[in-house]
This record gives structure tokens, sequence and C-alpha cells, in this order.
């Protein structure tokens, strides 16, 4: 029985394939229905993972010796809550609205404005002029960037050839690659060569 | 021929078509590949860095007792990015079939839940077929952070699973650092993580937005479509050597397409 994975993953990945191919209304309906499969599995993923991140924390807290012990007591005390929040008042509901904008919205916003320090030591670090590589990311990189401002305006023009050409260009090849390699593990997966889901 | 194309306007889209006649040309191609390799033609790889590093790092892990850390992305399986995702679970294979016979096991995390129970299930079966299924942990695959939306968006929030990963590359005694999948901005803040801590950091996404951000703090960077080359040059497989020899064909094609479509309009023949 082996084979029964593969054949099942094989029958829906071409209907899948076939559906997005031809408007038939067989193929739509039988379309429609793993799509919905699909969504059923995601929860009961989702499922697995709560668990699965509740064994990791609890794990910790039990040990207690572990230096993060005390962030894994908080991450369950916090999910706990959480969880017994939505499951009391429900989705969408006032509680979990509330603890959506005024806890994680604001320490989301907080944490990605951090970018622009990250961003500016990663910088430092990529555009050391160390080799002829990176000298020449470093021209480039300070044509656009000064090109940016009123001050050069010569440097305008070449910032928007370098971005419209080079750039663009390059972005293009990048692009053609990573949708032949797409179509190649796709194929891959369709054809049952590759079976990451079975022995 | 009038019915039959009508009954083919109805039922197939232009892009659809041209998708179909895409697909057509490649799968010739695939198989001949396939079959090329099989019957052991042997094609030249070009030399990888991030892929000779990866192989380098078991000796330091064994020496060390300390994991690798490997981060599937932030897309799961059944969605528009899963061949990303499967790109990472090669490196997983990798990584794992080594750690089981060097119990160095790597450290695996991810952000969509879709991804745990496969990348689980590729270390279970890799602890099996090297004999020692009684050393498999399932808590070696971690989802940092589940996200409640992910029902309805291909890429989850990834700001909590950035934050769970940063904490564990700058708490966690790692041997290196390595980030293959799809990625969004969140990779700056991971990459720039375990750049600051030192550690060797290997990576690559498809996301051509990201790339920069692969590039300024990655020791090693795979760029693009090399992340899906995993397969050929760790694991050897007949399948992946074959799809990679196609992929050049097809691109060779496709390039020589280019040209000569650039050719004809300027000559103005179209």
């Amino acid at each position: 029985m082996r084979w029964l994975p593969t054949a099942i993953a094989i029958a829906v990945g071409l209907i899948t394939l076939l559906d997005y191919f031809f408007d038939l209304p067989l193929l739509d309906a039988l379309g429609i229905a793993f799509r919905e499969w699909t969504i059923i599995l995601t929860a009961f993923a989702l499922l697995l993972g709560v668990i699965n991140l509740l064994q990791v924390h609890i794990g910790r807290v039990i040990r207690r010796h572990e230096a993060s012990a005390g962030y894994s007591a908080l991450v369950v005390i916090t999910a706990t809550i959480v969880t017994g929040i939505g499951l009391w008042f429900g989705l969408p509901s006032e509680p979990m609205t509330w603890v959506f904008d005024n806890i994680y919205t604001p320490l989301q916003s907080a944490f990605f404005a951090l970018m622009a320090f990250f961003l500016a030591t990663a910088a430092y670090r990529a555009l050391r002029a160390r080799t002829l590589e990176t000298t020449w990311m470093l021209v480039i990189a300070l044509i656009v960037f000064v090109g940016q401002t009123p001050l050069l305006g010569v440097l305008a023009d070449v910032r928007e050839w370098v971005l419209n050409v080079p750039a663009t260009a390059g972005v293009r090849g990048i692009l053609i690659g990573v949708a032949l390699g797409t179509m190649a593990t796709a194929l891959r997966l369709l054809l049952g060569w590759d079976r990451p889901y079975s022995e | 021929m009038q019915v039959l194309w009508s009954l083919f306007d109805s039922t197939i889209g232009a892009r659809q078509a041209q998708m179909l006649a895409l697909l057509l040309v490649f799968l010739p191609i695939l198989f001949f590949a396939y079959w090329g390799v099989k019957r052991g033609a042997r094609l030249p790889l070009r030399p990888l860095a991030a892929f000779a590093a990866l192989r380098g790092l078991f000796a330091r892990a064994v020496e060390t007792g300390q994991p690798v850390h490997l981060s599937l992305g932030t897309t799961g399986v059944g969605d528009q990015f899963t061949a990303d995702t499967v790109a990472a679970l090669n490196v997983l294979e990798y990584l794992a079939e080594r750690g089981a016979v060097s119990a160095a096991p790597p450290l695996v995390t991810l952000a969509h839940p879709t991804a745990l129970p496969v990348a689980q299930d590729v270390l279970r079966r890799v602890y099996r077929q090297s004999g020692v299924a009684e050393e498999y942990d399932p808590t070696r695959a971690r989802l940092l952070a589940p996200d409640p939306l992910c029902f309805s968006t291909p890429r989850p929030d990834a700001f909590p699973y950035a934050v769970g990963a940063m904490r564990l590359l700058t708490q966690q005694k790692l041997v290196a650092n390595v980030m293959i999948g799809r990625f969004g901005d969140e990779f700056l803040l991971m990459g720039e993580a375990g750049a600051q801590h030192g550690l060797t950091q290997i990576g690559g996404t498809s996301a051509p937005e990201v790339l920069p951000f692969v590039s300024a703090t990655m020791t090693h960077a795979l760029i693009g479509e090399e992340i899906y080359a995993g397969g050929a040059y760790l694991l050897n497989k007949t399948t992946h050597l074959g799809s990679l020899f196609a992929q050049d064909i097809m691109r060779g094609i496709l390039v020589a397409g280019v040209i000569g479509i650039v050719l004809l309009r300027t000559l103005g023949l179209l």
C-alpha cells in the first residue's frame, strides 16, 4: 500500500493543475472541493503547531535551569489567556480586537521600526570595498543614493538608467530562473519523483 | 475546425494556453534529461560556495556538539510558494542525514503550520532509514509562532516568527544559521541578528526584493533559482540532476527566443 499516498498526491495535483488550465464544470467543482480541504488540513496543522509550541515551552519550564525558562512561561501564560478569550468571546469579538489593536499591532510596528537600524549596519557591512565586486556595488549604490537627491541633476538620469536597465534585466533573469525552478519542482512532485510525504 | 476552436476558446484562457504550451515544451525536455542522467550522463555542476560550505559544517557540529539552525522560510505547503518550501526540505533532508549519523541533529524552525508535519516527517524518515529511529525528537522541528491568519494568506505574518528566530540565533549556541525558502523583509532582521552574533550564515530565497538582504547578511548566499538545486548538489538525486539539466536547456531555449524576438522587432519583421 506504499503506492497509495503517491497515487492520491499525483491524482489531486493533476486535477488541480487541469482545473487551472481548463474552465470545465466538473474540474471547477473538484478544484473548489480540494481548496476547501486544504483549509481544513491547514486548521489541523495549526492545531499540531500549537501542540508543538506548548510541548517545547512547557518542557523548558519544567526543566527550569534553562536560561529562557521565564520567557517560555510567559509564552504559555499568554497563549492560554488569548486562547481563553477567543474561546469565551469568539472570533471576531471586541476583547480579541482589543488584544490585537492594543498589544499585537503596536509591538509589531515597534519591531519593524528596528528595520532602519538593521538596514544601516547590514549596508555598512555589505558595502565595505574589500573586493572588486563590493567596490562596484558601492559605486552603484552611491550613484542611486545621490541620484535620489536634487544635488546633482546629472546623476538622476544615471540613477534612472541603472534602475530601469541593468537592475530590471537582472531581476527578470532571476525571475525566469525561479519560474523554471518552480516548474521543475512542481513536475517532480506531480510525477511522483519527489515524495516528501511518504517513505 | 470552427467547432473545435470555439470549444478550445471557451475552456481555456489565453494566459492558461501560454502556460500550458510552456509546460508541454518543458515536459519532454525534463523526461529526456532524466533519462540521460539515469543512463549515466554526468554533467559538470558549477561550484556553489553555499552548498560546499554546508557540507563542511558537520565536522564543526560534531566537534562542538552544537546544532545547525535551519529556517524553512515563512511559507508552507499547498500554496504558490510550495516549491520554495520543498527546496528547503531538501536541505533539511541532507542536514538530517548527516545529523542522524553524527549525533548533531539540526534545529529546524518554521512559520507556517503546514510545513511542520512535513518537516517532522522528513526528520523521522531519515532517522528511521539511518537505523536510529529512537533518536528522533519531534521538537527538533519547531513552529515558533502560529499565525491565526494562515488560512487566508500564503505568507503568514512573519513578525512573531522573526522575533522567535532572532532570540534563538542570539541565545542558543549554534554552529551555523541556514535560511532557505520564501522570506520577506524579516530576512534582514534574522540575518542581521545572526551576522552580529558572528555565526556562519548560509541563505537564499527566490524573492528578488529580498536578495539584497541575503547578499548583505549571509556569509554564503544562494541567489534565486539556486535554492532549488539543493537536491542535486547535496543529495545527488538522479531526478534533481535531471531537472537541473532540463532547466538549463529550457533557459537556453527561452534566451534564444528572447534574442530572436528582439532581432525580429529591431529589423521590423514582427
